[in-house]
């Protein structure tokens, strides 16, 4: 019998250097690099909201110190940078699941960190991400049925990865004031919150306008974006303290699908004193008309009452487009013309009672119940609810919603929660949850009707605890019961964010 | 009928509720109305800090020596008139008083994000001269008896803005809110269901004097909202996508679905999922050979070499001949009146989809 080579210490050796050894030393190998970046991160926040802190007390400039003679107290960063200011936001997170003889559990480390200043009054710097870690490596399962809690936003053994959220330089104010050259990965908010790895230019205050451009790769976690592309322009025009106009314009070019797609926008606000706020919207999408917003906000003192109104119109059929514009194609085919029109209303009665409801109607425009066509349909939304206010340390909340759906689908759901901070900086809360989907559907083959009724209650409570100024504890614990598993389903978060 | 019916009702129901609010959509807002003659006092050139004396950061509310130094109560008769003007309303201007005194501004609802409750404004700057005063507290010299107009963030912001002054840290106006301490209007019960609404209507820039741009990713990612349960995740998101795939798009981009999809099986295909007698593809993919049908979750080429058993064709010579591309598939194959062939056991939208799966 021939030997295999290399011989076993030695293939020890290798696998240790490699990583490649026996799943249970790897993972705690892995436990192990985890809990110290964790304990490295929470102590540079910790550490960082100190001096933070400290500093707020001490009006004494850098300069001044040196010039009393005193041993130099700044940290590193301060001496490297002493004009720099560095703040941020770190959040420790642990998911645990658990039921039907399954569990999962995993820690979450979001960490934001901001650099202002990095050269006086020109150039800042953010960094921002979410490091994982699976703590029980379920394998690669491939259903629901081997995995109850497959998600892909989940922790699961490095199958998708961490994620860089941001990660820009912003150079601003250079040859001229109010201009800003952003580079790196950044969030477009002002275009639909688009994610790229690029450059944003802004020129703002150029009279009543200001101006943006950028260009870049787009960012997604789900879904390779090599050779798209993107870039778009826009103008805001403020016609007044209380009303602003925008127009914009962008170009999506996703190369995985051949599709290129433009996107062409007017906006605008409106705020009329304190008790109305106006906006509107009219979209193009290629050559055709796409979709129109009107709302509003009316907010009545003397009779505390506070109103939305909402109006959305899809002017056109839309069907495949790139990632940034398709109606959920792939899935749920195309998407008909419809009009959908939300009216919301709450009312205050005297110090202890808030009483709130709103309808919600969606109607296709070829509309009919029995075409089949279950993913373009017409429904009903009914909601109601309110608020008591006993005393300033409790809320009770109670709401109701009922989907009334064409081809037969409702939904029903009610939720309560009570609310007690017994203290300032504690806050503790427990509810339940209840929510009944019915759903019919017609087997034309068969000729055959069915009905499903999966109903779900939730039972939660939570705490919510500001140990410092800058820290923060919350923990929350769900118990789900729904028909669809035997056993209970448990879910328990709990987190410590540190603000520094 | 039903619909012209549900139309009428909502339109009632929806002129109500608009007449109901729009009567009270006065502009009263954070201003208040003052009882004071503030026109007639103006126009006799009496600058406003003859009555609204600088009292350390504050303004302070008019004394009774304001009046005196000019009327004489006694004499003119006038004290009734004069002096009730101010002192003998009710609680309500009382309360006023508060107001000059940035404090008392009780907020309403949650969504309104103002509160001068922990205000402190430091007027001594802006008192080198009249015009300041009226900069900030416009129409006091509009309209006699009419509202003394209180400013707001916006504002001061604005006033930096154009003065070309950088704006100034939290701590100048608010003695108490800051990056690490939440207004009044985030402790609300409705402000983690109606926050998104107010960005829609202000925009992102209220939410930025503390949080960091990449907040709502990060807080949104934590915090799922609350029908997202686990009986959501398995069983009933495609239901509610169905019917309001609007909403999955405020998160979602289409390749959160079609990657998780790619990835993991639905309960519903197990073993027998591909039997002839199960609903299969067709039920939720009706496009068969389309991108939107089974392809949107299997890749074409494992979807085609995957249902090879399926694409069995009739090997019996006396068939055969039969089929050939473009024949008629269901004269002899149709489900209720096929005639010589085996009747069809699986659902089809259209004749021509036969060969998407079976091979002639």
């Amino acid at each position: 019998m021939r030997s295999r080579w290399p011989p076993p210490q030695t293939r020890l050796l290798l696998g240790l250097l490699l990583l490649n050894v026996r799943p249970e030393i790897y993972k705690g190998i892995r436990v192990v690099r985890l809990a110290g970046l964790f304990l490295f991160l929470f102590a540079f926040s910790a550490v960082a909201a100190l001096g933070a802190e400290e500093s707020e007390g001490a009006n004494q400039e850098p300069a001044d110190m040196e010039l009393t003679g005193e041993p130099d107290s700044r940290n590193p960063f301060q001496r490297l940078l002493p004009e720099a200011k560095l703040h941020g936001y770190s959040l420790s997170s642990y998911r645990g699941r658990w039921g039907d003889g399954e569990d999962d559990h995993d820690i979450y480390e979001y960490l934001t960190i901001t650099i202002d200043d990095l050269i006086p009054n020109h150039v800042d710097a953010e960094l921002s991400g979410r490091f994982y870690e699976d703590l029980n490596d379920p394998g690669n399962p491939l259903s629901f049925d081997d995995d109850l809690f497959i998600d892909i936003d989940d922790a699961r053994d490095h199958q998708w990865p961490d994620r860089l959220s941001t990660g820009w330089i912003d150079i601003h104010d250079v040859f001229r004031d109010n201009t800003s050259l952003r580079v790196g990965r950044q969030y477009l908010y002002e275009f639909d919150g688009l994610h790229i790895d690029g450059a944003q230019a802004s020129i703002n205050r150029v009279g009543k306008f200001d101006f943006k451009a950028f260009v870049g790769r787009p960012v997604t976690y789900y879904s390779g974006t090599h050779g798209d592309s993107t870039f778009g322009i826009s103008t805001t025009y403020r016609a007044t303290k209380n009303t602003k106009f925008r127009a914009k314009y962008y170009r999506y070019t996703d190369d995985s699908r051949n599709l290129d797609d433009d996107q062409a926008e007017i906006e605008f606000w409106h705020r009329e004193g304190r008790w109305g706020y106006f906006y509107g919207s009219l979209n193009t999408l290629d050559s055709d008309l796409k979709d129109l917003v009107l709302s509003s906000r009316l907010i009545s003192e003397r009779w505390n009452t506070y109103l939305v109104i909402r109006m959305y119109r899809l002017l056109s059929e839309i069907d495949e487009h790139s990632i940034e514009f398709s109606p959920f194609f792939a899935v749920l085919d195309e998407l008909e013309p419809f009009s959908r029109s939300d009216i919301r209303l709450t009312k205050r009665f005297g110090d202890t009672f808030d009483l709130f409801g709103g309808v919600s109607v969606r109607r296709e425009d070829s509309s009919s119940d029995d075409d089949g066509d279950v993913a373009n349909s017409d429904y009903e939304r009914y909601e109601a609810g309110f608020t008591v206010y006993p005393n300033k340390k409790v809320t009770f909340t109670s709401t109701g919603q009922y989907w009334d759906v064409d081809s037969g689908r409702r939904f029903t759901g009610v939720t309560t929660e009570i609310d007690y901070r017994p203290i300032d900086v504690l806050r503790l809360s427990a509810g339940n949850s209840y929510g009944e989907y019915r759903n019919e559907f017609f087997d034309t083959f068969r000729q055959l009707q069915f009905r499903e009724r999966p109903d779900v209650l939730t039972y939660f409570g939570s705490l919510n605890w500001k140990v410092r100024k800058n820290t923060t504890f919350k923990t929350r614990l769900e118990i789900e019961d729904n028909d669809f598993e035997d056993d209970l389903i448990y879910r328990l978060q709990s987190s410590v964010s540190v603000r520094f | 009928m039903k619909q012209k019916i549900q139309a009428k009702t909502i339109s009632l129901v929806l002129a109500v509720l608009l007449g109901v609010v729009l009567t009270g959509c006065d502009e009263k807002d954070l201003s208040f109305e003052s009882p004071f003659p503030h026109v007639t006092h103006f126009e006799m050139g009496i600058e406003c800090s003859q009555c609204h004396e600088p009292d350390g950061m504050e303004i302070s509310f008019p004394s009774p020596a304001s009046c005196t130094g000019c009327h004489d109560l006694a004499e003119d008769g006038t004290v009734g008139a004069i002096c009730s003007a101010c002192h003998t309303v009710n609680d309500e201007f009382r309360e006023s008083e508060k107001a000059i005194r940035h404090r008392a501004v009780e907020q309403f609802g949650a969504p309104l994000p103002v509160a001068y409750e922990e205000t402190v404004f430091n007027h001594e700057p802006f008192l080198e001269d009249q015009t300041q005063c009226l900069s900030c507290h416009a129409r006091v010299e509009e309209e006699e008896l009419k509202e003394v107009f209180m400013p707001d963030m916006d504002l001061a912001l604005a006033f930096y803005a154009e003065s070309g002054q950088p704006e100034p840290p939290c701590s100048t106006c608010h003695s108490m809110y800051d990056i690490d301490t939440e207004p009044t209007s985030h402790k609300a019960p409705a402000w983690m269901r109606e926050h998104g609404l107010t960005i829609e209507f202000e925009g992102k820039d209220q939410c930025s004097y503390c949080h960091e741009e990449n907040m709502c990713t990060t807080c949104h990612e934590q915090m799922m909202p609350q029908n997202h349960t686990a009986l959501f995740r398995l069983q009933t998101h495609g239901l509610e996508a169905e019917w309001g795939r609007e909403s999955c798009s405020t998160c979602h981009r289409v390749d959160f679905c079609t990657s998780c999809h790619n990835q993991v099986r639905p309960r519903s295909h197990n073993a027998g999922w591909t039997g002839p007698m199960n609903n299969h593809c067709m039920d939720c993919h009706t496009e068969t050979g389309e991108r939107s049908s089974c392809y949107a979750c299997h890749d074409p080429g494992v979807a085609e070499t995957g249902h090879v058993a399926n694409a069995a064709m009739p090997t019996d010579p006396r068939y055969a001949p039969a089929h050939f591309p473009g024949s008629p598939c269901m004269i002899c194959h149709d489900p209720v009146s096929g005639t010589t062939g085996p009747r069809l056991r699986h659902p089809v939208t259209e004749e021509d989809q036969c060969g998407v799966c079976h091979r002639f």
